[in-house]
């Protein structure tokens, strides 16, 4: 029966992509797919992104002057990019990226859902991918998840010394496959109707992959291409845009790993209620018979809500850390990106004059 | 009264590259002067030094008398104004009478200022029945009649121009050139002009301005420029073709030549005369 | 250009293009809405014919018009398949693959079907928009509902771009081709690599160039030549409200 039952999900899948696939745009919800309610929640999930966006613009522009003027034009490529046809040899046809890869590790995640939503509105309207009232749903798909996924997989992978091109690679790959994932939750929570949320999700899910998985793999290939050519030609652009950082202190990584420790201590102290651990079943059942009983703990983390109390010292310990290193940890410094961008500035006088010299000839 | 003036002006790059040693060059108000020179010998630098937009590591920039230090920016960039070589990176609105407007808001003038000012602009240039277009569906030659509206509705007294005729048909040349001169005239805005274009020079261009690697290799009149062609070579540059003509009927073919024309109208007297 | 961008169509003048951008942005959601709310059938057919005709009347190509519903078109009858094998409870048809049978249910079938016409309507409202409005005036009436200044200007900055883009992306592209860039697929994907960061490039290049000519302008980090628009026109107001009231009767009938 259950054979049955995936087995008929799988060809309501094949039926979905097969006829979803065409040209592979299926990552934006077309106009009307989404019912009033749910188009609205998506929007409400994806107002708090945008306007932290807006509010970020004045403050980036403080520091870097032309950096809304650098947003619009990164608005242009991740329109032009999404509209590049590339091939998908499982779907027979051409597909495109979601480009919001590219765009997180630009410009970061926040940002990026920004150039985003514009890249997506102008498409809705002037090329009918996507819609005005799933705007809102394809701005959490592909803005926030998609850049989300990309910017942290691509630091991460950074931090860990990974190759540029693999943390390239992994970052498009993982903004297309979250993009994907999302699209397909948003579609399932809102047309399952009476029957299973998760077997529609996942009937659409699997209708997804011989387009998005491939898909994912190339537009991988194409953030990765795309960040190890930008750092060959001009490895300037990288450092003015943070992409290539300094190494964060040791101290945040200290700090951050003592409040993980006190996490996991106190975690711990929990579960030896439930098994009790070589201590209780052993060194304390010597001790007792030695005549040396053990000690009441000065800070007895099983009464009451002290545990929860301590993870929340834990946590805000942190929290606290993270926020006041943010611009150490996120931000590239002042005098840096003032210096990269008035040697752009000198750069394209140099180039200007030799374009001239071609004109020329 | 002098309009634009570099006093002993010397500038190089971060990298270390001298791109300008020594720049004396002195323009009276109203004057057409051209500034030329092979690649990388400075002239975008130069006129990227007079706007403001790099400060010389040496001498200075004096604007109608003032150092261009103590000028405010804001009055600088309506007293100067820059006509950049790509249209593309001066074309910044979506539509033509939006992006003339540009200048004249910033400058806090009122709606019905700036909707005169894009007007007057827009028949300057001749295209007054184009304000609603947008700016992608425009042609190269519109384009550039564009960026120049966007500097004349900003009413300035000097125009810099980064190589104007570049990528243009020989219409589209001469289109624009006769429209600069007529501004030039008509209206007494001081032009200084970079350009490779040696033909051009003779015949639209007051005064010439040769950089030879960073420095002032000749300035004065295309006839008194023109006439050492020595000079020309190692600048990069070359005579105007009637120019060259000339040279090697007078050269080689031994022909009694006193100046060499540098315009049609003066090899055709000059012909006159040879044949007479 | 033309067939990515169906602006093109939004700077013709006729009677639609003239109408104030507000009115119709604001007519467009409504009718959206409306439309999504509709649970009869009849307001998506009026609506998928009426605004067809409505194109072709101010001459926009039926193969435009074909070209832009295709890729909803796909999704809504994938959208239809899935309803229709997914939900209800009155069988209409079984389909035996082997061991395993699909059937198609009526109240799927009924369901699937009211969502296709949706979805074809509201993106015929979405078609209409985008064909007699172009973005720049769209984006002036966004600003005059006041939305945030500095994401229109950045929608500003985007538009114009797009299309400087498109043209260094499509040279780059033919002189990758002509040197047999494409020709084999790893060789394909590093071209589309290198296509990606020439672009990322000039994008780079072009915001400082382009900045440096907004300061020379005058520009202080705020775009002040976003103009307010003019007073509404009466008859645009009339003719939006007349259609207002008819699209709203038709929903509330059905």
């Amino acid at each position: 029966m259950a054979m049955k039952k995936t087995a008929f999900y799988l060809v309501l899948s094949a039926i979905f992509c097969l006829l979803a696939s065409g040209n592979a745009w299926a990552m934006h919800i077309s106009e009307g797919i989404l019912p009033m309610k749910w188009a609205g929640l998506w929007y409400l999930i994806a107002l708090p992104f945008v306007i932290k966006g807006i509010r970020d613009i004045k403050k980036k522009t403080e520091i870097n002057p032309h950096f809304k003027v650098l947003l619009g034009l990164m608005g242009a490529v991740v329109f032009i990019i999404s509209c590049m046809p590339v091939p998908v040899p499982t779907a027979g046809t051409c597909s495109h990226p979601a480009g919001t890869g590219i765009s997180a590790v630009l410009v970061g995640p926040v940002m990026s859902i920004l150039v985003t939503s514009i890249a997506l509105l102008i498409q809705a309207l002037f090329l009918a991918h996507g819609g005005l009232t799933t705007w809102g749903a394809d701005i959490v798909s592909m803005g926030v998840m998609g850049s989300f996924a990309a910017y942290f997989s691509f630091r991460i992978l950074q931090k860990l010394k990974a190759p540029l091109f693999l943390c390239g690679f992994i970052a498009g790959l993982l903004a297309d496959w979250a993009t994907y994932a999302t699209t397909s939750f948003e579609l399932a929570s809102a047309l399952h109707g009476s029957k299973s949320m998760l077997s529609l999700f996942y009937t659409i899910l699997v209708a997804f992959i011989p387009t998005q998985l491939p898909l994912g793999i190339l537009e991988g290939f194409l953030t990765g291409g795309m960040v190890v050519f930008v750092y060959k030609r001009r490895p300037d652009i990288l450092h003015s845009l943070g992409v290539i950082k300094k190494a964060i202190p040791v101290c945040i990584f200290a700090l951050g790993f003592a409040a993980l420790l006190l996490a996991s201590q106190t975690a711990l102290a929990q579960e030896q209620g439930k098994w009790p651990g070589v201590d209780v079943n052993v060194v304390e059942k010597f001790a007792q018979e030695q005549g040396r009983p053990a000690w009441t703990p000065f800070i007895n983390t099983d009464q009451g809500d002290l545990l929860l109390f301590v993870f929340l010292l834990a946590g805000a310990a942190g929290g606290f850390m993270a926020g006041f290193c943010w611009r150490k940890l996120f931000c590239p410094p002042t005098s840096a990106i003032v210096s990269e961008a008035n040697e752009g500035g000198l750069r394209r006088t140099r180039r200007s004059e030799a374009q001239a010299g071609e004109n020329k000839k | 009264m002098k309009a634009i003036e570099a006093k002993e002006v010397y500038f190089s790059y971060p990298d270390g590259t001298a791109a300008l040693k020594g720049i004396n060059i002195s323009i009276p108000k109203g004057e057409f002067a051209g500034v030329l020179g092979g690649n990388g010998s400075g002239k975008t630098t130069l006129l990227r030094l007079l706007n403001g937009l790099l400060k010389p590591a040496k001498g200075d920039i004096l604007i109608e008398g003032k150092n261009i230090k103590s000028i405010d920016r804001d009055a600088l960039f309506t007293k100067v104004c820059t006509m950049f070589q790509n249209p593309e990176d001066q074309l910044f609105s979506p539509t033509v009478a939006q992006d003339i407007a540009f200048g004249p808001v910033n400058m806090g003038l009122s709606r019905e200022e700036v909707r005169q000012r894009v007007r007057s602009a827009l028949a300057a240039v001749e295209m007054s029945d184009c304000a609603q277009r947008p700016i992608h569906a425009l042609s190269f030659g519109q384009k550039k009649r564009v960026c120049l509206a966007g500097v004349l509705a900003m009413d300035p007294e000097i125009i810099l121009l980064d190589e104007p005729t570049s990528c243009l048909d020989p219409a589209g040349v001469s289109s624009i050139m006769r429209l600069l001169k007529n501004l030039n005239k008509q209206k007494g805005i001081t032009f200084v002009m970079s350009t490779h274009s040696v033909d051009l020079v003779p015949v639209f261009i007051d005064r010439v301005i040769i950089l030879d690697k960073g420095i002032v290799a000749q300035d004065g009149a295309p006839q008194a420029v023109f006439s050492d062609s020595d000079k020309l070579k190692s600048a990069k540059l070359r005579l105007p073709h009637i120019g060259h003509l000339f040279e090697v009927l007078k050269n080689e073919d031994g022909h009694n030549i006193e100046h060499l024309p540098l315009t049609v109208g003066e090899a055709r007297q000059e012909l006159k005369k040879l044949w007479s | 250009m033309n067939d990515i961008f169906s602006d093109y169509f939004a700077q013709r003048d006729n009677f639609l293009t003239r109408i104030d951008a507000r009115l119709k942005a604001v007519f467009v959601i409504m009718a959206i809405i409306l439309t999504l709310f509709s649970q009869r059938v009849f307001v998506p057919w009026c609506i998928i014919l009426l605004v067809p005709a409505i194109l072709l009347s101010i001459k926009v190509p039926v193969k435009i018009i074909i070209h832009r519903i295709c890729a909803p078109l796909g999704i809504a009858l994938s959208i239809l398949c899935i309803q229709t094998f997914y939900h209800g409870g009155t069988p209409i048809w079984r389909l035996h693959i082997g061991v395993l049978s699909l059937t198609a249910y009526a109240e799927g079938l009924r369901y699937g079907y009211a969502m296709v016409l949706r979805i074809m309507a509201s993106t015929s409202w979405v078609l209409f928009l985008s064909m007699t409005t172009s973005l720049p005036k769209l984006l002036e009436a966004g600003l005059w509902f006041k939305l945030p200044p500095a994401w229109i200007e950045v929608c500003f900055l985007t538009y114009r771009y797009i299309f400087v883009l498109l043209e260094d992306a499509k040279t780059v592209f033919d002189a990758q081709k002509v040197r047999l860039g494409y020709t084999a697929p790893f060789r394909s994907l590093r071209s589309l690599g290198v296509l990606a960061g020439t672009i990322v490039i000039k994008a780079y290049d072009q915001s400082i160039a382009t900045y440096e000519a907004m300061m020379l302008r005058g520009y202080k980090n705020i775009n002040q030549d976003l103009a307010p628009m003019e007073r509404l026109k009466t008859a645009d107001v009339l003719a939006v409200f007349i259609f207002g009231l008819i699209l709203i009767a038709l929903a509330l009938n059905s």
